[in-house]
């Protein structure tokens, strides 16, 4: 995991500089800092992050604030957040998650504790990536299919109508029509399926999946 | 807090050293290192404390003592922490009681100058007593 890199949010240089070396050290992260809440968000539009742990009480922003600004442009699952709290505040810990965090962890830190959690928030986004991209690798598919077969068949219809000597023929040319309109109809459904939010599957062979347009 | 009486309280650790190079074990250098760190900025968090009661601004005692809470309890230093988290509390009381905090803030720093003699012995001795 030692390409993960972990912005670090706490108003306290020691409590930082703290985290950042332990956790460079045992766990081989590579550490961003911000001083506040306002400095973490800056840090956000500009550099890629892959984990938040995050102070709750600092100046400017309380940390659950600053926590429900990322959460309008991130959801847990893109960038974990684990609260770093002290042992008495457990109103601000319901309160953070509630707000959106994952996880929290208790000052003092325990390295082992707190790589332990890092690692189990990484390793669930990672999973659930991969979860996302595999449902996106199955609506392509099944988007495929099903342009193959609904617009195969009139196609080869199509074809077979333009054949020698056939288009001189009314009924060829009335299925040469029909075929032709089917093609725009599926095309025009096709387009309109990938507006949707959510896709509806049937089963064409097998296991392979088509969409229901 | 009751003490044995063959024990006097400024005999009492300032930190609990044990759990604290637990959490550093096998990485000696950087717990020296973050100690020595830890009393570059000592100064600082006394200073903000310090303005923030002469300033009344009790949101900011509460953010410096706080902040400072979190620093020591790195060390485990339970008797600094509780100072820090007792001057934490009394700044956001409705009825500021002023003496208790300052009779706490000096409290806090005798505290603090326990823990820092004790920090500097263990840099110099690289933890090895």
């Amino acid at each position: 995991m030692s390409e993960k890199r972990i912005l670090i949010v706490d108003d306290s240089s020691f409590d930082r500089e703290l985290l950042v070396k332990a956790l460079a050290r045992k766990g081989g992260f590579t550490a961003l800092e911000a001083e506040s809440g306002d400095h973490c968000l800056e840090i956000l539009e500009r550099e890629s992050v892959d984990l938040i742990l995050m102070d709750v009480l600092m100046p400017g922003t309380i940390g659950t604030s600053t926590l429900a600004k990322i959460r309008e442009n991130y959801n847990p699952i893109e960038l974990p957040i684990i609260m770093v709290t002290s042992k008495s505040q457990v109103t601000d810990i319901v309160e953070a998650m509630q707000a959106g965090a994952n996880d929290y962890i208790t000052k003092p830190v325990n390295f082992d504790v707190a790589l332990s959690r890092i690692a189990t928030h990484l390793t669930l986004a990672a999973l659930s990536k991969e979860m996302s991209r595999m449902k996106e690798l199955t609506a392509l598919n099944a988007m495929i299919t099903t342009y193959n077969h609904e617009i195969n068949t009139p196609l080869t219809t199509a074809l077979a109508c333009l054949g020698p000597g056939l288009v001189r023929d009314e009924a060829a040319v009335a299925r040469l029509s029909r075929s032709l309109w089917r093609i725009a109809d599926i095309v025009k459904k096709i387009r309109e399926v990938t507006d949707k939010k959510e896709i509806e599957y049937g089963t064409y062979v097998g296991e392979t999946k088509l969409v229901k347009i | 807090m009751k003490f044995s009486p063959n024990i006097r309280p400024d005999k009492i650790p300032s930190f609990d050293r044990g759990t604290f190079m637990a959490n550093f074990h096998g990485m000696e250098d950087l717990a020296t290192e973050l100690a020595q760190s830890f009393l570059n900025n000592l100064p600082t968090y006394v200073a903000d404390i310090e303005a923030a009661f002469d300033s009344r601004s009790f949101r900011l005692l509460e953010i410096a003592s706080h902040r400072l809470k979190g620093s020591v309890s790195n060390f485990h230093a339970e008797s600094a922490r509780e100072k820090a988290y007792r001057i934490e509390t009394l700044s956001i009381e409705s009825q500021i009681d002023l003496a208790a905090i300052e009779l706490t803030i000096a409290e806090l720093k005798v505290e603090l100058k326990r823990l820092e003699s004790d920090l500097r012995v263990e840099i110099e001795t690289k933890w090895a007593l």
